[in-house]
């Protein structure tokens, strides 16, 4: 491999790392603050997906369709903070993984009856289509920069959100002890529901964009979960510094494990591992830290 | 004195408050009121419901049976966070600062007027009450020692600028030194106005800087009257609180 | 009212006992017997997927079996046909008891299904178990037809080789001189990719690299940044549905479109020309298949003609091998004049049926696999055009896999 290919390839995993990182924070957020297990995350994205494809359709923009799609989804979460997750804060996490569960299963099914089962492709913005041409048989996609620019403002955003304003005071505040928090008249219920519906809009969000990228069909969110699930472990539960760092460590090895040969004894090991290399990751991280990279001691 | 009280002094009321933990029955009907400026001190010996009375006025347990009232205001029902904006602030048993947060933030997070509009106690007021946190206000929560974070705790209960603060064993496990620091912090509270219910195992101390004191037993309520006279009937204080 | 509940039941009773008289009767001429057992309807297990991903497929299979039954009065030989539908949700962990359940719960005469491989593979223990009549009508796991091959099993699509073996066979014969081949790591890609090796460097091909990534991933981004930098003469890729969309629209996205050609198995240009933005991704990709856009012969024709007639819609190639699989029961049945019990016979007439498709005529390989011609298709619009016959009666993997030939 020359250099010219080694930097594109890294640049094709900082850019899946990021947006993978979108959807782990949520993740990661909701369960380091509110201690819920969210499976039905996953779902999320899918959803964000599907409503820029048809709202897309319906507007006849994709902007347009990611605006209303993030406010949809904003209530959404409130909705189902409102109605169902608040009854799991004092509930064991097998409750949060049965009630979430079920919720994928909903979510799948909704799918199913509102938007079919077929799959769609949504159209890069005219604006944003073009590729910048990098070797004679390679090109990269505009859309795909840019992606990976929104991924990193928002990603300064949040660290903004928690670090430097109040109701990110709180939002900490309320992961290390939830009761002191309401004894100082702050609403917690309130802010858990922000929350809540900041994670699922993240996800959301993550799916819109994406959605150009990676088409939209039935089960998506469920590949993506288990990915992120990876993410949060090997960054550190609730560390979303961690989600970050895990993201692109995950990004990059899931790149080269795709394309790396590497023969031990004439047998060529990677990429027929490939599918196994961020678990080895995972594993080989938990075995150094069993809290993740940046996850507190536990 | 006691008696004369006129209504629209309580701040605090609470009427034949029953709570349980699960199937234990731990008060049985206290009452329980605090007017606005009183110093009440809160006695009794371990489990026999202080905290438990404290926590069903702040609602963070809910009395099975019972009415309390804030302000004149039904709170009974309310949540935590409503009752704290009523005007009460708590400083609770094992201090409950955030070691996540820094002291800056510990308090910043906190700041809001008060159940009148009042902003007595603003950012500077507070640092200036405390000067060992303004060395230290960008340190963890977690760094500070136990004088620190007690004072840590009631300088963010006065950043919600209250009518009356809750001290849940303030000085427990603290130096001697830094214990009189702190009881030299809760006067100057009082003398701000500031109403204060104070549970502390220091009899001497609480009665010292208390209007009026009540005793616990068993969930029941033995003894209610001035600090002064019940300094002046030994055989109770060794019948109720002796060790 | 209970004395004719018993004799009803009695009835069922006798019914039964001839029907399981049924096989020896026939070789001692006791006639009457066959004609009450006859009366009987026959049961045909449609074990297919109704609800999930494969939905369209399960569905279209159904529809062509149900036209080829219909073409023949809904009566066959006399009887008439009752269907046991079972939705096996493409999950393979259901599969063995779902087809239990049909088979020795419902005591179908005949099995038929169904689309996923894993769910392939679990029914497939159960058929060989039982010794039930089977039908499989699309999938193409190799080991139906080669190691695990049965009397009892016929496959009326493809195997997953089969499908490859031609466009490798096209390649060499165009003088390509190197490809790189990619794929998902499962069992279906690997056949496919070995179908298209096996036929590639036959003709003198090399493969330069073969990349693999893990099902159902589709990121493929890393992938197509690797074969720029190698710059093959060509990419043979084995994607299917939302996978493959995205893979079009990737490689146009990487500017390798018209760079370096792709092709493929059939699957990835079939049924996602319509989405956005991906016929124009595809315009101008070979694949092969055993069916496509513009078979222009009497056949094809009023197939198509009549199933948009009683369905609403175009066909596809799964229902086209859903007819097939409705054809080659219906020449069975025929030949044994409805007597399905007679397992030998009917099998020994599914072997030798001609079934006059609308892909074209083909019969059954000693492996029980259609011995078909294979088109080569070109995108052009949102069709599938079929430009040409990449092999002739090809017979692959090779009959002589199964110990049966």
């Amino acid at each position: 491999m020359d250099l010219g290919t080694f930097l594109i390839q890294v640049l094709n995993g900082v850019q899946y790392g990021l947006l993978l990182f979108l959807v782990a924070s949520g993740l990661t957020l909701v369960f380091g603050i509110m201690g819920i297990i969210n499976l039905a995350h996953g779902s999320f994205y899918m959803i964000g997906a599907y409503l820029a494809w048809s709202l897309s359709q319906h507007f006849g923009s994709l902007g347009l369709a990611i605006l209303a799609g993030v406010v949809l989804t904003v209530l959404i979460g409130m909705a189902l903070e409102w109605l169902l997750i608040n009854k799991l804060y004092h509930r064991d996490h097998l409750y949060q993984v049965l009630l979430t569960y079920g919720l994928i299963l909903v979510f799948e099914e909704l799918r199913s009856v509102i938007w079919g089962n077929d799959v769609h492709g949504v159209a890069v913005p005219e604006w944003l289509s073009a590729s910048i041409r990098l070797t004679d048989t390679l090109a990269y996609p505009v859309y795909r920069l840019w992606i990976s620019a929104v991924c990193l403002v928002l990603a300064v955003l949040m660290y903004l959100l928690i670090q430097r304003t109040r109701l990110g005071m709180m939002i900490r505040a309320g992961a290390s002890n939830r009761e002191m928090v309401q004894s100082l008249g702050i609403n917690i219920q309130l802010v858990y529901r922000l929350v809540f519906a900041l994670g699922v809009a993240l996800a959301a969000f993550a799916g819109m964009i994406a959605a150009p990228v990676s088409s939209v069909f039935p089960g998506m969110g469920n590949q993506v979960l288990i990915i992120c699930f990876v993410v949060v472990v090997i960054g550190g539960i609730g560390s979303v510094k961690g989600a970050m760092a895990g993201a692109i460590l995950i990004g990059l090895v899931d790149t080269f494990g795709k394309i790396v040969q590497v023969e031990i004894a004439g047998f060529r090991v990677l990429p027929e591992l490939a599918g196994m290399t961020v678990y080895l990751l995972m594993a080989a991280v938990l075995l150094w830290r069993p809290e993740g990279i940046f996850g507190r001691r536990l | 004195m006691s008696g004369a009280a006129m209504s629209g002094d309580v701040l605090v009321e609470a009427r034949g408050i029953h709570t349980y933990y699960g199937a234990s029955h731990v008060l049985h009907g206290v009452d329980f009121s605090v007017r606005r400026g009183e110093t009440v001190g809160l006695m009794g010996r371990n489990g026999m419901g202080k905290s438990t009375l404290l926590r069903s006025i702040l609602g963070l347990v809910r009395p099975r049976e019972g009415r309390v009232t804030v302000n004149g205001r039904d709170m009974t029902r309310a949540a935590p966070h409503e009752i704290a904006r009523a005007g009460i602030a708590y400083v609770p048993e094992g201090r409950g600062i955030f070691p996540n947060l820094s002291v800056r933030e510990n308090l910043m997070m906190a700041a809001r007027p008060g159940a009148g509009g009042r902003r007595e106690w603003s950012f500077a007021r507070v640092v200036e009450t405390f000067p060992r946190l303004a060395e230290r206000m960008n340190h963890g929560g977690g760094q500070l020692s136990g004088g620190e974070q007690q004072m840590l705790t009631i300088g963010r209960a006065l950043m919600t600028n209250p009518d009356m603060l809750i001290l849940d064993e303030a000085t427990e496990g603290l130096a001697p030194l830094i214990s009189r620091e702190i009881w030299n912090i809760i006067r100057r509270i009082k003398e701000a106005g500031i109403a204060t219910v104070i549970v502390d195992k220091n009899f001497n101390a609480v009665s010292g800087i208390a209007d009026r004191a009540q005793i616990l037993v068993k969930g029941t309520t033995v003894y209610e009257g001035s600090s002064a006279e019940l300094r002046a009937q030994p055989d109770l204080h060794a019948k109720y609180l002796g060790v | 009212m209970s004395e004719a509940k018993f004799r009803s039941s009695a009835r069922r009773k006798f019914l039964q006992d001839s029907a399981a008289l049924g096989g020896a009767a026939a070789l001692g001429g006791f006639a009457p017997t066959i004609a009450r057992a006859q009366a009987q309807k026959v049961k045909v297990g449609l074990m297919l997927p109704y609800s999930g991903t494969y939905t369209q497929l399960g569905i279209a299979i159904e529809n062509g079996f149900r036209l080829a039954i219909a073409e023949n009065g809904d009566r066959i030989a006399g009887r008439e046909i009752e269907y046991v539908k079972l939705d096996d949700e493409s999950n393979p962990a259901k599969a063995t008891d779902n087809a239990n359940k049909l088979v020795t719960g419902d005591k179908v005469d005949i099995l038929v299904g169904t689309v996923h491989s894993g769910v392939q593979a679990g029914m497939l223990k159960i058929v060989r178990e039982t010794g039930v009549l089977h039908i499989g009508p699309n999938a193409g796991l190799n080991a139906m037809t080669t190691a695990l091959c049965a009397p009892n099993m016929f496959r009326t699509s493809f195997a997953n080789s089969q499908v490859s073996y031609p466009m490798g066979k096209v390649l060499a014969e165009r003088r390509v001189k190197n490809a790189v081949t990619l794929t998902w790591k499962y069992s279906a890609g690997e056949e496919s990719v070995n179908g298209f090796k096996d036929a590639f460097t036959k003709g003198g091909g090399k493969i330069m690299r073969e990349l693999w990534i893990p099902f159902p991933n589709v990121e493929f981004q890393s992938l197509l940044t690797e074969i720029a930098s190698l710059k093959p003469e060509a990419v043979y890729v084995f994607f299917a549905g939302g996978g493959a969309a995205k893979f079009l629209r990737d490689y146009q996205a990487a500017g390798l479109k018209g760079k370096i050609p792709l092709y493929g198995a059939g699957f990835l240009t079939d049924g996602i020309l319509e989405a956005a933005g991906v016929a124009e991704a595809a315009a101008g990709v070979e694949t092969t298949l055993h069916y496509g856009d513009g078979i222009d012969t009497a056949k094809n024709n009023a197939f198509r003609l009549s199933y948009a007639k009683a369905y609403k819609l175009q066909p596809d190639v799964y229902a086209v091998q859903g007819y097939d699989a409705g054809l080659l029961f219906v020449a069975g049945m025929k030949a044994v004049k409805g007597d399905i019990g007679n397992k030998k016979a009917m099998i020994a007439a599914m072997e030798k049926a001609e079934i006059d498709s609308p892909r074209g005529r083909w019969r059954m390989s000693k492996a029980h696999n259609p011995v078909q011609d294979f088109y080569l298709r070109k995108v052009v619009g949102k069709e599938n055009k079929v430009i040409g016959v990449a092999a002739k009666a090809l017979d692959y993997p090779p009959a002589r896999l199964c110990r049966m030939a």
